[in-house]
């Protein structure tokens, strides 16, 4: 029973911080239509954010907004200083993506000439909690209850709000939109704010749940593109759903592991393994989003 | 006396990517005025509305809106300066709801729920698919809607890409009956067509194009009995 409790709080926690760190990638392809992998790099300057307010004696939570608008900044930055020229020259989706790769890179760089490449940790109390009979630090609660903040935030944004409709509108049919009168850079830009807030506070908690390193974003790439691409790209709610269930699956995944007698370092296999499965079966995603495909 | 058109374009030309597709055309469309764009398929009709619309470069040639010539058209000040355009594709926001479609044709305008109510009194039929995605619409509901989005800028001027294509022929007439119907309110209309002579008989002139320019222009009477008009017109189909 207890064991069945540790898996469903593990499974909660993973499932959580995926969805804070694919957000922001989902959002971003669907209304720019390409896969930034310097979405990783969004993730660890985050960290390293918290790490200098730390550093100087303020909780990681009083951090977290910092670590939002340092992302959010850079995120800012790569589409005016990159993205956006690049897009205006009619670059393609394969420049703009080679594009981020050379972002990240570089940002990751600049970030271990400042920090090193060394190992960091946070100074934060080690202070637990047992719940319905699973531990969990106080770290994971957070990441917990913010994961499911920012679902619940982001529907009523989209939902709720002209600005969140105007989005899903832009993200529908760009074309149309400006043909509408809506401000689509002004969306676009609220896209990568939010979309880079977010995953630098995703950073913070993921390098407090671990450990620090300027690879820290760029090791989670991989299952936060399984996520968004399980979700069905740009699909918001399908990467909800799809955070949770390949968290399951990896959870799960682990204990078979173990009891195999393998080494539960194999765990991200298990993302590449159902990331294949997913471009072989359903190309589409489980929400199958067929929205974006209908138009150039 | 230039006060009275509503759109005039003189001598203008443009294309993708440095291919000129319309070459030199010229129009004028009055306040309250049905004008029928013609012609085979690859003529250059999208092509001029889009122009018109500041979706593509003009290549030669200037517009006049309301009577004052335009600097760099380009849609986000089109849709502010009162015009409304329909693309022949993809002119819904598929996953939105009906309600939020409408929403986004008057963005940034506090009393939308008011415009709605008006546009919906034109459009009865989406009425009851407020809440449903428009990608659960039928054909003609959809261009019902692709029109109901426009009017809500509340627009004077209406460029409208082919919103009968591919419809049945009753809903070819009750597309037709509406846009009579907005024409009714003083909005003028740049109405291009396929759909020959459902569009002649709500329109006030017309002119045909082919190739890329404006070969004859008239009224509807005209444009029918035009002896030509069989071979400009389906001699260079296919
Ligand atoms: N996006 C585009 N890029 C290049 N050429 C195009 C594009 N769209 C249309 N054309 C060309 O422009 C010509 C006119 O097309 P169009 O304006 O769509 O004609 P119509 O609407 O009268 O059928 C055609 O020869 C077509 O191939
Ligand atoms: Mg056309």
């Amino acid at each position: 029973m207890a064991d069945v409790a540790q898996l469903a709080a593990n499974i909660l926690i993973t499932g959580s911080l995926y969805v804070l760190m694919a957000v922001g990638l989902t959002m971003v392809y669907r209304i720019m239509r390409f896969a930034n992998f310097a979405h990783a790099e969004l993730i660890t300057l985050g960290a390293y954010t918290a790490y200098s307010l730390n550093q100087l004696g303020f909780s990681i939570y009083i951090a977290l907004p910092f670590a939002f608008t340092a992302s959010a900044l850079l995120a800012v930055s790569l589409e005016r200083m990159v993205f956006m020229p690049i897009r205006d020259r009619g670059g393609d989706v394969i420049s703009l993506m080679i594009a981020s790769i050379g972002a990240g890179m570089v940002v990751r760089h600049l970030l271990q000439q400042v920090y090193s490449a060394r190992v960091l940790t946070y100074n934060i109390p080690l202070v637990s909690y047992e719940l319905l009979g699973a531990r969990v630090s106080q770290t994971q609660l957070v990441i917990v209850l913010l994961g499911i903040l920012s679902i619940l935030l982001f529907h009523l944004l989209l939902t709720g709000t002209t600005l969140g409709r105007a989005m899903r509108a832009t993200s529908d049919n760009p074309g149309l939109a400006r043909a509408s009168g809506i401000p689509v850079h002004r969306v676009m830009l609220l896209t990568w704010v939010l979309g880079g807030g977010i995953a630098g506070m995703a950073g913070v908690l993921r390098a407090a749940d671990t450990r620090l390193v300027p690879t820290l974003g760029w090791e989670v790439l991989l299952p936060v593109f399984a996520v968004v691409l399980l979700g069905g790209i740009g699909s918001f709610y399908g990467a909800v759903a799809a955070a949770y269930l390949l968290a399951a699956a990896e959870n799960v995944g682990v204990l078979v592991l173990s009891s195999l007698g393998i080494s539960t370092g194999y765990r991200y296999a298990i993302s590449f393994v159902i990331l294949i499965l997913v471009l072989l079966f359903r190309p589409h995603g489980i929400a199958g989003s067929r929205l974006g495909g209908e138009r150039e | 006396m230039s006060s009275s058109w509503v759109l005039e374009a003189e001598g203008i030309s443009s294309g993708y990517a440095g291919l000129k597709v319309v070459d030199g055309v010229s129009l004028r469309l009055g306040r309250g005025e049905v004008l029928v764009v013609l012609g085979p398929n690859g003529s250059g009709k999208s092509t001029l509305l889009k122009a018109l619309f500041g979706l593509l470069p003009l290549m030669e040639g200037r517009l006049r809106l309301m009577g004052r010539w335009l600097e760099k058209p380009e849609p986000e000040g089109m849709v502010r300066m009162g015009v409304g355009y329909v693309p022949q594709v993809d002119n819904v926001f598929p996953s939105l709801t009906v309600r939020e479609n409408l929403e986004m044709g008057a963005f940034g305008v506090r009393d939308w729920r008011r415009r709605m109510k008006n546009v919906i009194e034109l459009f009865p039929e989406l009425q009851k698919k407020l809440d449903l995605p428009a990608l659960n619409l039928s054909g003609g509901e959809r261009q019902m809607l692709a029109l109901a989005r426009a009017l809500m800028a509340q627009p004077e001027v209406l460029l409208l890409d082919e919103p009968s294509a591919g419809l049945a022929p009753g809903m070819v007439k009750r597309v037709m009956g509406r846009i009579e119907e907005v024409r009714k309110t003083g909005v003028a209309v740049l109405l291009v067509e396929q759909n020959v002579r459902s569009a002649l008989q709500i329109a006030d002139r017309g002119f045909i194009m082919a190739g890329g320019r404006k070969v004859f222009e008239g009224t509807p009477e005209e444009i029918l009995s035009h002896r030509d008009m069989g071979r400009i017109y389906f001699g260079m189909r296919g």
